[in-house]
């Protein structure tokens, strides 16, 4: 049994799919993620808005004083209104200003957007579009420093009584922390469960991809003549499954890793993110989540065993519904994960976290978000583990038999006779 | 026939076993000795593989025994069995090296003596260059030959070949006849299982033919042959053979171009029917001899009906 743990486990770790699964795709992923933020950092980074400004009183010089740091930058142009739109279209500027003569007395001006180009997702064009704020606080305040000046003010004291209200960004008070840790926790938890659900189904894909070809490259034959059938089951599953948690480590690590050495330069807050993970680096949760992640790999992998071991032995089949149905169970959590944020003890949830496939992921994800009474805990593991104890060994038998059949599948009442056998 | 049964390896006794209320096999006994090769023979769907299966313990007989005599509890034990499979397969997208180490450390070998054996082994085939090579790159008949190697690496005292032959050329069918006839000079049993029947005959000691999962004739072959109730004759001969279809001593005769194929009647001595040649034909040459296995098989299946 150990034998064919060692050589599913090592064989495995050195295959070509193994290393382009555990390193190329999350590297492939990380990567889109980096070019994605980067464009969006790019664009902002150029994401000033050009404004062209026709001035016909005079304002120019204190608008674009008073538009300094604001994502406006304003250029005089000495033409004629009439080739502006033309010279916009070319993109020498996002948007222009036409300010009449009569400026202070109207108190209005023309403001003219370039029209948005196809998705119309460009920073800059999108700031140019409706009334731009900072354009509009600046020409007020430029009006209210001339009518204070108007009333006999000194300019100095007028310039300095028109300035706007600023507004400073703080960091956020503790109670907003809080809440933002919640969150991070409950999203680690969520992360958590995406990471074993990966470790179980990356490694069921694998037993299910190894008995099927066992079984059509009948080296099968050769293998029980050595050993018995479930000591090769769980071989399988052993070898596999510390292959799934090498490949988990890997990626925890470099997540990790990237979290707190690069994180800080995205912005991320990874000291509340420490403080989030804190609670789950409980001895208690810990030995929790291995209970839950060792018995729920165990169910599933030996169900996939058998269910592999009945298929047809062509890769084909792999795909049909009898696959399906082993692996829509363990996701079912996922799939109802806005249900658990907003009522963790819906009755629904309950039942579903004592259905031994999702109980795992259903469990981890409601102990993440709030309490869950310690009997309901407590029964959940009773469950599944006798569950897993039960579905081990109906899977043997299962597996035992249909591993040797060739060309067929069997029917439930097949199935049913081998099991009672 | 006492120093035999002092090295039994193998007991077979009155194994039953069925699937779905067919009897694949029915009441089957025999044993296997250290040293020879033994014959399991019969058509496909006679129920070998089952037999085999049960012996190898991968299924249960119903009802019935099947000892080894190494072990004091008569238990199998796999590292001191091998097996040659007739559905073959290897993993093809392994190397060579690695495959064999690890069926040889299922068998219980150490991963360096098993390397150390294989390339022995690969060299004596002249797959050596194929050590490091991954299995799909090989041709059909050279994967035929690992398997060969995969079945007796751990060097087993007890062989199962099941139609070992299938889908080989002539020249690898004579390189295993050679590697099983070492087997036996070193002591190994064999049990080999076939079904075409010709290519087993000069090699195997004794023979179990079965039939529908049943003993069709159990025995040391070559006495199975001398007490075969009919000579066959084969006659190159120049003059008037025609008589030979009238002779009393003939049960069937075709005669063609100077060449006659006969079937002798029951009982008649070859040296009788010598006598009654005499001064009639001149003969170039003859072969008196037992029919091919094939033939007296297909006759007692007849009779059984």
């Amino acid at each position: 049994m150990l034998t064919v743990a060692r050589w599913e486990f090592v064989q495995n770790l050195k295959s070509k799919a193994f290393v382009i699964a555990t390193f190329a795709a999350p590297l492939f992923s990380l990567s889109l993620i980096a070019l994605v933020i980067w464009i969006a950092r790019a664009a902002e980074r150029d994401g000033v808005t050009q404004l062209a400004v026709l001035d016909r009183a005079g304002v120019f010089t204190e608008l674009r004083e008073r538009l300094q740091g604001s994502g406006y930058r304003v250029v005089l142009f000495n033409g004629s209104e009439a080739e502006l739109p033309a010279r916009m279209q070319r993109g020498e500027f996002d948007g222009y200003l036409v300010i009449e003569s009569d400026f202070f007395q109207t108190r209005q001006v023309r403001y003219v957007p370039k029209p948005r180009e196809g998705l119309g997702l460009n920073i800059r064009e999108l700031q140019a579009q409706g009334v731009p704020r900072p354009v509009r606080d600046a020409l007020s305040q430029i009006l209210l420093a001339h009518s204070l000046r108007e009333a006999g003010l000194p300019p100095e004291k007028a310039t300095e009584l028109s300035q706007g209200v600023q507004i400073i960004v703080q960091a956020a008070p503790e109670a907003v922390t809080e809440q933002l840790k919640a969150g991070i926790t409950i999203g680690v938890g969520f992360v958590i469960i995406l990471l074993l659900l990966f470790i179980t189904m990356n490694s069921i894909t694998w037993i299910m991809y190894g008995v099927i070809s066992e079984k059509r490259n009948r080296v099968v034959e050769i293998l029980l003549s050595s050993i018995r059938a479930h000591e090769l089951m769980t071989g399988k599953i052993l070898g596999l499954g510390g292959l799934a948690l090498v490949q988990a480590f890997i990626w925890a690590l470099v997540g990790l890793t990237l979290i707190f050495v690069g994180g800080p330069y995205v912005g991320l807050p990874t000291s509340v993110i420490s403080l989030a993970i804190l609670p789950f680096l409980a001895w208690g949760k810990i030995l929790l989540y291995l209970a839950y992640f060792v018995l729920g790999y165990l169910f599933l992998a030996s169900l996939t065993a058998a269910v592999s071991a009945t298929l047809s032995d062509d890769l084909q089949s792999a795909s049909s519904f009898g696959m399906s149905l082993v692996f829509l169970p363990p996701i079912l959590p996922i799939m109802l994960f806005s249900l658990v944020l907003r009522n963790p003890d819906h009755i629904a949830l309950k039942i579903i976290s004592l259905f031994p496939p999702s109980t795992p992921g259903m469990m981890i994800l409601r102990t993440a978000v709030s309490p869950v009474p310690w009997w309901e805990v407590l029964l959940s593991v009773i469950v599944l583990a006798l569950a897993t104890y039960g579905m081990m060994r109906l899977a043997g038998k299962i597996f035992q038999v249909g591993i040797l059949m060739y060309g067929k599948s069997p029917t439930l009442r097949e199935l049913w006779r081998w099991v009672r056998s | 026939m006492a120093q035999r049964e002092m090295t039994t390896i193998l007991h077979v006794e009155s194994v039953h076993k069925s699937f779905d209320g067919t009897k694949a096999v029915d009441g089957v006994s025999f044993t296997v000795q250290k040293g020879e090769i033994f014959g399991l023979l019969g058509p496909n769907g006679a129920g070998k593989t089952t037999l085999i299966r049960m012996i190898l313990g991968i299924f249960q007989p119903d009802s019935g025994e099947i000892r080894f005599s190494f072990s004091p509890d008569g238990r199998l034990l796999p590292e001191r069995v091998g097996y040659l499979p007739e559905e073959r397969g290897l993993y093809d997208n392994r190397k060579v090296c690695d495959t064999l180490v690890f069926l040889a450390g299922l068998k219980g070998l150490d991963a360096r003596v098993a390397r150390e054996r294989a390339l022995l082994w690969l060299h004596r085939l002249q797959l050596e260059k194929y050590f490091y090579r991954n299995i799909r790159e090989l041709s059909k008949g050279m994967q035929q030959k690992i398997q060969f190697i995969a079945a007796i690496l751990h060097e087993p005292e007890f062989v199962i070949l099941d139609e070992p032959f299938a889908g080989l050329d002539p020249i690898n069918q004579d390189l295993f006849r050679e590697l099983i006839v070492e087997l036996k000079a070193r002591g190994t049993a064999v049990l080999l299982s076939a079904h075409q029947m010709h290519l087993v005959e000069d090699l195997v000691d004794r023979i179990f033919l079965i039939n529908k999962g049943r003993q069709v004739l159990y025995g040391e072959l070559r006495e199975i042959k001398r007490s075969w109730r009919e000579d066959w004759v084969t006659i190159d001969f120049r003059g008037d053979g025609a008589f030979l279809k009238e002779s009393s001593l003939v049960k069937s005769a075709q005669i063609e171009n100077g060449r006659a194929q006969l079937i002798l009647q029951e009982g008649v001595r070859p040296e009788e029917f010598l006598a009654a040649l005499v001064g009639k034909i001149e003969i170039e040459q003859i072969a008196i001899r037992k029919p091919p296995l094939h033939h007296i098989f297909v006759e007692i299946v007849k009779e059984q009906k």
